[in-house]
Order: C-alpha cells, then structure tokens, then sequence
C-alpha cells in the first residue's frame, strides 16, 4: 500500500500533495484519474466546448503540480483545487476579454454528446447549457460549486471571497434565471 | 396533519442538470497532463521563453523612444524662446515713451491734488502729447 492510502478520497490527496512536497511526484498521475473528470465537468459548464475545458483542467493540474507546496490542508482538498481552477477561468475570461471570441455553434458539441439521447433530453441539456453560461460568472460558479462539485456554502463564500450571504443570494438568482429558461421543458 | 408538498418536477429536473457531469475526459488526458510537466520549461507554450529577448528590447525602445522625444521638445522650447534683437527704431520709441511716463512721476503730488481724475487724464493726455 502506498502512502497515500487512507480512509477518504480527500485524505488521499492531501497526502499525495504533502508526499509531492516532500519530492515524491509519482503519486500524481492517481491524483489526476480522481479529479480530472469533475474539474472538465466544472469547465465545461462555463466554455461549452470539450477542447477548452480540457485545456483549463490541464493547466489546473499544471498550477497543482507547481503550488503543492502552498497546500496547508487548512480546508478541504476540494476547495483547493476548485480555487485553482476558478483562477484559471478568470484568467481565460480576461484573455478572450482582450481577442475576438472564436466563433462556435453550441448545438455541434451537444449533437455530439448526445446523440445516442432522445431528442428531448438533447434539447433540456442544449437549452440548460445555454442558460447557464448568459448567468454571470459568480452566480454560475457558485451554483456549479453547490450542487456540480459538492462544496459547502461556507466553503464557496471562501473560494469566491464572498460572504456567505452573497453565495446565497447567487445561488437563489442563478436558480431563479435557470428555471424561468427551463420552464417550458418540463 | 400537513402533508408536504410535492417536489416540483421542474426543481427535479433542474437539480438533475446541475449535477449532472456529461464529459467524460478523453483517455489520453491524464499521459498529456504528464507530459506537460515533464517537458523542458524552454518547449514550453509562453511568449517569455518563446521570445525571451522581448522582454528587454522593448521597454529598451520605449525608453529610447521617449527619450528622443523630449529631446526634441527640449530643443524646440530653447529655440522658441530666445530674446529678440531690438532694432534702433523700436530702442528709440522706447525711451520716449520712458521719458514721458517719467514726467507723469513729476506731475503726482504737486499738480494733481484736489483735481478729479478726468481733470487729471485731460491734464497729463496734454503733457504726454506736448
């Protein structure tokens, strides 16, 4: 058994970066097989297109790699992470901010997702996707954080470096907007 | 006895979207993540290793650049603003003009007490013309 070997996932990675600090990087590869799927989910969320969010979770990986040192296991593991991968996602904004956005078709991603899906799943998913990303930033990631990623409110507040009042009311308007799109779907 | 209402259907529906994870990663993801770690900081994708010399020249220029542009201002003001060469004629004209303010000088105290001031302008108009 390695040394990362414990009772929950978390501890597992927080182990892994403590034993990274200490110069053994051959646990990582585990580390990345664990998160790699919630955090292209978490981006996909926001970029809608598979290449992006793919290219974000590596670069969080990447920021992991480098800043495991900076991990004091004050919060949860996951706090962490997400914290990386929300930097990079404003880091992303801020970039697109400064070029022409490239231009894309969301339905080309969603056709290909799910075309084994009847038509009716593909069109509450387009349309919920669609409404997701006309919320704004803070809203989408505290919603996303919630009920996508499982953090606490009171770890959200933290992450987004925010009261918790605010997530709170982020994440009501975020459900309010997401519901008025949805309506005539269900 | 209150029975609880039943779940919204499309609160459901939402929640279910929510925390829903469609992607699944590409299977090479985890080898190209590895990768990109092990490869050499100079390969990697930065402007400031593709380019490392850009990181000097061009403040260098710019600081050239504004130098050579006050330089100019500089110059131009120093040549603007050098004193102009009288001639005779306009030496002339200024010393009457002198000497006819300096009679005004005379005429202060003595001439102009308990005159009003049009008697006073009429008085000195004269003295300057003659």
């Amino acid at each position: 058994m390695d040394s990362c070997d414990s009772e929950t996932i978390q501890d597992i990675d927080s182990a892994c970066l403590e034993a990274m600090t200490a110069g053994d990087h051959t646990l990582f590869p585990g580390l990345i097989e664990r998160w790699q799927t919630q955090l292209i989910n978490f981006f996909y969320r926001s970029t809608q297109n598979r290449t992006d969010a793919e290219d974000l979770a590596q670069e969080t990986f990447l920021e992991l790699y480098k800043s495991a040192d900076r991990y004091k296991n004050k919060g949860t593991f996951k706090a962490f992470i997400f914290t990386l991968a929300r930097r990079r996602l404003i880091d992303r904004y801020r970039k697109q901010a400064r070029r022409p956005l490239d231009f894309f078709d969301p339905t080309d991603s969603f056709i290909q997702q799910y075309s084994e899906q009847p038509d009716a799943l593909i069109e509450i998913e387009d349309a919920f996707q669609r409404a997701l990303v006309t919320l704004p930033e803070n809203q989408r990631s505290a919603i996303l954080l919630l009920q996508q990623q499982g953090l606490s409110y009171h770890e959200i507040a933290t992450l987004l470096n925010t009261s918790l009042s605010s997530v709170k009311t982020w994440i009501h308007r975020a459900r309010v907007h997401l519901r008025q799109k949805l309506k005539d779907f269900v | 006895m209150n029975t609880p209402n039943p779940p919204d259907p499309l609160d459901n529906r939402l929640d279910e979207l929510l925390a829903s994870q469609p992607l699944k990663p590409s299977v090479d993801f985890t080898e190209r993540v590895l990768a990109e770690i092990e490869k050499p900081a100079s390969e990697k994708d930065s402007p400031d290793t593709k380019h490392p010399w850009l990181r000097l020249v061009l403040p260098i220029a710019a600081l050239l650049t504004a130098a050579f542009v006050i330089v100019q201002l500089a110059s131009n003001e120093s040549a603007n603003s050098d004193v102009p060469v009288l001639s005779t004629i306009e030496l002339q004209e200024i010393f009457v003009l002198e000497e006819g303010l300096s009679g005004l000088v005379n005429l202060q105290d003595a001439d102009l007490n308990n005159i009003d001031l049009l008697d006073a302008l009429t008085f000195l108009d004269s003295d300057i013309q003659s």
